[in-house]
């Protein structure tokens, strides 16, 4: 059977966006992954997929993203989809407290439903409407450090720290991983000389996903 | 379009309210409030939606009150289910073809009766909305197994394909093509032509759904079988322009879901 299959990558890591509905989840995908931002954008049903690949220290990481719909009558069906996912991107709407507050039900969502290493990036979206905040960019800061989040403010619609902040998460995915690949040829390494049986943590190497608010 | 003021209505005020009120709002409870909420949440859904582009280019504030109003009495009267957001997509080819009836007396009915059929339609899929019964018989995944048994009775080979080689999994994309009646998947011209094909159909608008659906991949199985995972599920994800008629001889070639009847295609 002839494969169309895209081996032209290193790394793939798969990625959920999620957040209430109307955070603009669906134009922070487009915007990164097509360049596009669409102003009437239908609500999500269900899933949409995309994937954009990048350079991440030197390697090519292909990112797949799973974009899922806010509406609490989806939540049953998506967060199937939290399974694998290395990496979330959970949204917020600097203009809507609400969907600020809401952030901690999202991650009880992720610690339910998904890998309990998972990088979480928080973005405070829609930057560009600044006049009409309800979020502090402080406040967002201060939830991140809490909860151990990356965190950074981003618009869509003015391309305002998209790249940067799917930059950062993928990045620190990769330390992550190339961490923890070390460790195990480390792990393999003092098996096979058994004089030096060291013990090496492994998951020590996902404990520093913590702090470092990434917002400039 | 959705215009400048409504853009601006829908930037700042977002389905984000949508999704954060709809499991406060009890439509049970008739008092001011709750109400006005719905109909926030409804009205936040009900513009600016790509395939209502064309509806919208002509309505007037009037005709997206009467769209409001007919999601908006919906969700009273199905207070399990409340509104979903998609049922609007599904709303507007009806009440495009209600609305713009060239006989004027029937087009001042267009909210009643756009209502009326809206309820019919719905009528043996609404549980599809409902994430309660997600998992029962009556349920969207239970709707899905019967897509994939379909495919799988009418191509072996391309189910295996989708299903084992590749992974692509009717959720990834039957989800949306069955809630929606096929809304998102195709121009409003094309879904009214397939629409007239699935209620024209004796085995029921559902059934007929399935075999379209399995015609759709059909169509396609040679893009499909060369694919891999995410250039099937992209492709699907955004189904390409294909001749409706075509597709729709496809669906009614189908043979039906059950294992010990085969028709030869």
């Amino acid at each position: 059977m002839a494969h169309k299959v895209d081996h032209e990558y290193d790394y793939l890591f798969k990625i959920v966006l999620i957040g209430d509905s109307g955070v603009g989840k669906s134009n922070i995908l487009s915007r990164f992954t097509r360049n596009e931002f669409c102003l009437e954008s239908k609500s999500t049903i269900g899933v949409e997929f995309a994937t954009r690949t990048l350079q991440v220290e030197g390697k090519t990481v292909k990112a797949r993203i799973w974009d899922t719909a806010g509406q609490e009558r989806y939540r049953a069906i998506t967060s199937a989809y939290y399974r694998g996912a290395v990496g979330a991107f959970l949204v917020y709407d600097i203009t809507k407290r609400q969907t600020f507050d809401n952030v901690q039900r999202w991650l009880r969502e992720l610690r339910d439903h998904a890998d309990s290493n998972i990088v979480i990036m928080m973005a405070g979206n829609k930057s560009d409407l600044n006049h009409l905040r309800a979020v502090s960019e402080q406040d967002g800061q201060v939830l991140a450090e809490k909860e151990g989040l990356s965190f950074l403010e981003t618009s869509a619609l003015e391309a305002l720290n998209i790249d940067k902040a799917f930059q950062t998460i993928l990045t620190e995915i990769y330390h992550i991983i190339s961490k923890k690949a070390l460790a195990a040829q480390e792990a393999a390494a003092a098996t096979a000389i058994p004089g030096q049986g060291t013990t090496i943590n492994v998951s020590d190497s996902s404990g520093n996903t913590k702090g470092g608010c990434c917002s400039t | 379009m959705y215009g400048v003021p409504c853009s601006g209505v829908t930037k700042i005020q977002g389905p984000a309210v949508a999704g954060a009120e709809v499991e406060d709002t009890d439509v049970d409870e008739t008092d001011v409030s709750g109400a006005a909420a719905a109909l926030q949440m409804v009205m936040e859904n009900c513009f600016g939606e790509r395939v209502l582009q064309k509806v919208i280019d002509l309505m007037c504030m009037k005709e997206k009150e009467a769209m409001r109003n007919i999601l908006l009495l919906f969700a009273k009267l199905n207070p399990e289910i409340r509104y979903v957001q998609g049922m609007n997509e599904v709303l507007a080819p009806i009440f495009y073809v209600f609305s713009t009836d060239t006989d004027e007396q029937n087009a001042a009915n267009a909210e009643a009766d756009s209502f009326s059929c809206f309820v019919r339609l719905l009528s043996d899929s609404v549980d599809h909305f409902c994430q309660q019964l997600d998992n029962s018989s009556v349920g969207i995944h239970s709707t899905l197994s019967r897509l994939s048994e379909l495919l799988k009775a009418n191509d072996e080979e391309l189910w295996q394909h989708l299903e084992y080689t590749t992974k692509v999994n009717p959720q990834f994309y039957g989800f949306r093509w069955i809630t929606l009646l096929l809304t998102q998947e195709f121009d409003l011209h094309s879904v009214m032509r397939i629409w007239d094909t699935l209620l024209s159909n004796p085995f029921g608008v559902q059934e007929m759904l399935l075999r379209v659906c399995c015609a759709m991949l059909l169509c396609i199985k040679s893009s499909l079988l060369s694919g891999d995972f995410i250039a099937n599920l992209k492709l699907l994800q955004h189904y390409p322009k294909i001749n409706i008629e075509h597709l729709l001889r496809v669906a009614k070639d189908i043979s039906p879901d059950t294992s010990s009847f085969h028709l030869s295609l």
